[in-house]
């Protein structure tokens, strides 16, 4: 019995595999004008796949009590499940949850095939689960491996599309690229420690000298997760993908894997690579600025919405990378809960400018220039008043989610008074001007420009899409309320910082 | 202790401006109503703050409460005698405008008096804060209704100027937000603690270093921008022009004064230092602004444009008062914030009804309106002396305690500052010269009438600005202790750092 107990933790990534097989064979059995049992399934198994993590998380305290032989047995030295990868899968789950929601929407209207779709996020999902509860790096290339071959495939879902055949193509050659640098990267580190284990690798560290084939195998393996991350000048794979893939799948790979990537680079540098600051605090603080400029250069000159939220995801990206550079000067949980609350408001608001533009692009994904949405306000006040909200939170104005998210990082980056730091901080907020410029062009298009012809024909909007839209807006709202705890009854967002800061220890 | 006045004051309007703004058209009128009431309950209320609130220096009717605990982040409000004329000026211009747009605004006129609501709730929150990230929340808050106003309802060259006019105040703002932080961290590395309270970060000792400087002007950008200050002033005279007249009404009248209001409450309580080192430069270049704006109002040929180059006059006017920072010329500062925005504000609206009857502003198109509309020449009239100074009307006290105060550390500065009195004499004259006297000539089949609306938006600015021109003792016994008030606790701040710096 109590064998049995050890592998509850792991419940949640079987679930999700075993779940991603059963949508594949649902599909063969289920006669074609059924079909539609398989989203309520899957949103159903999705559901069921937190609550699983959520007991899993609890019963993981059992796991610590036991003699050391038996945590071997409980696989404990290559996945944990703590509080980090708790809020990761919670986070993972909760973008998967709204991609299949509105892939739902989506494959109906475009008449594509169902089962292996959700199936293929299902086996994403599992990757990414490996990938942030890694505690070896040879399980974390597993679940990235795992995690990609997924995402390549619902990239170029649309076979007749050749631009997404061309996007499916390019992200599958850098990422495949950078897959074999990290894979390389690794190889050299388990050379120099003669382990793979993050905890052996971080012992390692703390008394040897790190020697040219250990930095080489740091930078190899910053390269390859740069790539994954799409931080410049590792970023030319970004805007392809992004067009190319069904609307849904770009929005989950703004979202979910880039999240899932992050959650690997904030443990990565903060636990066993940590002591090797000197090495990589410089190059980090580079790639942040040259993502942060890159990004919003690029991002002013795009007509269409796709690209232009590729390159504004770069940008955060830029953001985030400031923050994981702070790790360098101080790993502790301040730093980490800020970063974790950055992520958590970016899922949340890209996810809702994903939903409304799931819906908004028509059959055929045939709306995509930002011009195309001139006038939207008018016939669509509710979306329109969605995306101003996302756009604004973007930019960082308070009181939405976007402005406390860039608030808590910037504080926590400049309370370290590090010169090269404070340098980068004063450096991203003038970035943060040049993006004002194309988020309110969004915007402006949206509000004050001649109402466009195609949206006088209004498609009535979904429940699946107003539901989300309402949530994550209000998400995106209550998110920068939040920390006020209003009249001690609607408990503010403090508790989920306060959460924050006590699992990332 | 706590005191709840104030908060009401800035979520009535906050909660029902956003209520109101999701209610589908067909409810036009009510939400118009609605809004009406809410602004007559405002102003009702600021007038029993005014009864509430002692003529004494420091703040009054605070309330503090905990928002934000593991950052000490406090939504912190209170009020003195410098913020109460502003409370008050803003819930008076926030009826009129309303009264006045009643049937002005037609399209989706209920979307646009909720957005009136809003923005009066960013500015009254914005006037009432004593915690800086409170601060900039209502700061960005006066925002975003404004750039709506102006970009839904405003003139055919609409979206640049919006998108120039956002961008510009944005820029300032984010410069803010991370001076903000900065400064919170450098209060965090002296006392291990977190705060972003403005009576806490006050007594902050920073030591004299480019940095500090460079955070001073972080402080002061985002203020000097919407002053406007010269060489910060190219996103007035298009936004003036091209939005509604009832926005510019309030955006020259109240939100430019947000400015002004920043630099007392926030910039120089913080940096006093700094600001001693820089206020040549900074007097210099309100100086430029004074002559550059009546300059080239003179040469105007758009009635709309040559009130917004001379509000950009009298407002660095009034930036120079503050720049040179003794009592006398605060007092006068405060005041003239009050009068400018009386006089600009009711030129504006007299402007905004020009354009509605003639549908021309061209001042080559326009002459001799008394002859067909002598009661409007009569308030325009009125109002250009009220803001050229004349005696007898408002703005007569507050140029001549301001030009006051700077003689008294400058006599060369107040010289150059008097040229505003015959500036603005010259272009205002010239105007009124043309614009009303003269042979008739006004677009064909066109007759220019005050609505009854419109009538009653405009007998309150009159009447202020002929008592406030003649009795001053109402405003001036709350403005005076409180302008001591702030200028007592600078000098003690000052001699702490020389303290400090002696013995350092």
């Amino acid at each position: 019995m109590d064998k049995l107990m050890l592998f509850i933790p792991y419940l949640p990534l079987a679930l999700a595999i075993l779940f991603g097989i059963s949508q594949l064979l649902m599909q063969v059995f289920i006669p074609a004008q059924n079909r539609r049992w398989l989203t309520y399934i899957a949103l159903l198994e999705m559901s069921a796949l937190s609550l699983v993590t959520i007991l899993a998380y609890l019963s993981r305290a059992q796991i610590k009590d036991m003699p050391p032989g038996m945590q071997n047995v409980a696989l404990a030295n290559y996945q944990f499940l703590d509080g980090f990868a708790l809020f990761f899968y919670l986070l993972l789950i909760a973008a998967s949850f709204v991609t299949l929601l509105i892939s739902a929407h989506y494959l109906e209207r475009e008449n594509m095939p169902r089962g292996e779709y959700y199936s293929l996020i299902f086996f994403a999902l599992a990757g990414m689960m490996v990938l942030v509860s890694a505690q070896h790096l040879m399980t974390l290339f597993i679940g990235l491996e795992i995690m990609s071959m997924s995402t390549y495939i619902l990239v170029g879902y649309q076979r007749e599309n050749p631009r997404s055949n061309e996007a499916a193509f390019k992200y599958f050659m850098l990422g495949s690229l950078a897959s074999a640098l990290l894979l390389y990267g690794i190889a050299l580190t388990y050379g120099v420690v003669g382990s793979l284990d993050m905890s052996a690798i971080q012992s390692f560290y703390q008394t040897h000298p790190i020697g040219p084939l250990g930095s080489m195998g740091l930078i190899l393996i910053l390269a390859g997760l740069g790539f994954k991350v799409g931080a410049v000048p590792f970023h030319t794979w970004t805007p392809d993908a992004y067009q190319g893939a069904p609307m849904p799948i770009t929005g989950f790979m703004a979202t979910a894997v880039k999240a899932a990537v992050f959650a690997l680079l904030i443990k990565l540098l903060g636990e066993p690579f940590v002591i090797l600051r000197a090495y990589w605090v410089e190059l980090i603080v580079l790639l942040s600025a040259l993502t942060m400029i890159t990004g919003n250069l690029l991002a002013l000159v795009q007509t269409n919405i796709k690209r232009m939220l590729a390159y504004s995801s770069i940008v955060h990206t830029g953001y985030l990378l400031m923050g994981v550079s702070a790790l360098s000067i101080q790993p502790d949980s301040q730093i980490r809960s800020a970063l974790l609350y950055y992520l958590f408001i970016y899922v949340i608001s890209t996810l809702g400018v994903f939903v409304a533009l799931t819906h908004l692009s028509g059959r055929g994904e045939k709306i995509q220039e930002i011009e195309d949405f001139s006038g939207l306000a008018t016939d669509y006040p509710f979306t329109a008043a969605a995306l101003a909200l996302f756009m604004f939170s973007f930019i960082g104005v308070p009181p939405l989610g976007g402005f406390f998210a860039k608030y808590f990082l910037f504080s926590e980056v400049l309370r370290l008074q590090d010169p090269l730091l404070q340098g980068l901080a004063i450096f991203a907020i003038l970035n943060s001007i040049l993006s004002i410029a194309y988020y309110l062009r969004l915007v402006v298009t949206i509000y004050f420009k001649p109402v466009n012809a195609i949206w006088k024909q209004a498609e009535s909007r979904p429940v699946s899409i107003s539901f989300l839209l309402l949530v994550t807006g209000l998400i995106t709202i209550w998110t920068g309320f939040a920390p006020f705890n209003l009249l001690g009854i609607i408990p503010g967002l403090t508790p989920l910082i306060n959460w924050l800061q006590a699992i990332v220890v | 202790m706590n005191s709840y006045l104030l908060s009401l004051l800035i979520f009535l309007p906050l909660l029902t401006g956003a209520v109101l703004l999701t209610l589908p058209r067909r409810f036009t009128a009510f939400a118009k109503g609605a809004a009406l009431v809410i602004a007559s309950l405002e102003f009702l209320l600021s007038l029993w703050l005014w009864v509430q609130v002692q003529p004494q220096g420091g703040y009054q009717l605070v309330q503090k409460l905990s928002w934000i605990p593991f950052m000490n982040i406090n939504y912190h409000v209170g009020i003195d005698g410098i913020s109460l004329f502003l409370v008050l000026l803003t819930t008076l211009f926030t009826l009129l405008a309303l009264v006045y747009a009643w049937h002005q605004i037609e399209n989706n006129g209920g979307r646009f008096f909720s957005l009136v609501l809003l923005l009066e709730a960013g500015m009254l929150g914005t006037v009432l804060a004593l915690d800086l990230v409170v601060f900039y929340l209502f700061w960005e808050l006066m925002l975003i209704p404004m750039f709506f106003m102006i970009g839904i309802w405003g003139g055919a060259r609409r979206i640049p100027t919006v998108t120039k006019f956002v961008i510009y105040t944005m820029s300032g703002s984010l410069v803010l937000l991370i001076s903000i932080l900065f400064l919170g961290s450098a209060y965090h590395s002296q006392t291990g603690n977190w705060s972003f309270d403005l009576t806490i970060l006050t007594q902050l000792q920073l030591p004299v270093s480019p940095l500090v400087d460079l955070l001073f002007f972080g402080f002061a950008l985002a203020f000097l921008i919407k002053l406007p200050l010269f060489p910060l002033h190219t996103w007035l005279p298009d936004t003036y022009t091209e939005a509604p007249p009832v926005v510019t009404f309030l955006l020259a009248g109240v939100m430019a004064k947000m400015g002004v209001y920043g630099l007392i409450r926030i910039t120089i309580p913080l940096f006093p230092g700094a600001m001693e080192r820089w206020s040549i430069l900074l007097s210099t270049l309100a100086i430029i602004g004074i002559v550059y704006g009546a300059i080239v109002a003179l040469g105007q040929i758009e009635l709309k444009r040559l009130i917004a180059y001379s509000s950009l006059s009298h407002m660095s006017l009034i930036a120079l008062g503050v720049f040179n920072w003794n009592p006398t010329s605060l007092e006068g500062v405060v005041y003239h914030m009050l009068n400018h925005a009386v006089a600009t504000g009711a030129l504006f609206l007299l402007i905004g009804i020009v354009e509605k009857k003639y549908g021309t502003t061209q001042i080559k198109e326009l002459g001799g309106v008394a002859k067909q509309a002598p009661v409007f020449a009569a308030l325009f009239l009125l109002m250009s002396f009220a803001s050229i100074g004349v005696p007898g009307l408002n703005g007569f006290v507050g140029e001549f305690l301001i030009l006051l105060g700077v003689a008294s550390s400058s006599a060369s500065l107040a010289i150059l500052a008097a040229l505003t009195l015959i500036l603005s004499a010259a272009y205002m004259l010239w105007l009124t010269q043309r614009f009303l006297f003269g042979a008739l000539n006004v677009p064909a089949g066109r007759l220019l009438s005050i609505e009854r609306l419109q009538m009653a938006s405009l007998i309150p600015l009159c009447l202020l600005a002929i008592l406030m021109g003649l009795y001053t003792r109402p405003f001036m016994q709350y403005i005076g202790p409180a302008v001591q008030d702030v200028i007592s606790r600078n000098q003690t701040q000052l001699q702490a750092q020389a303290e400090g710096d002696h013995h350092g």
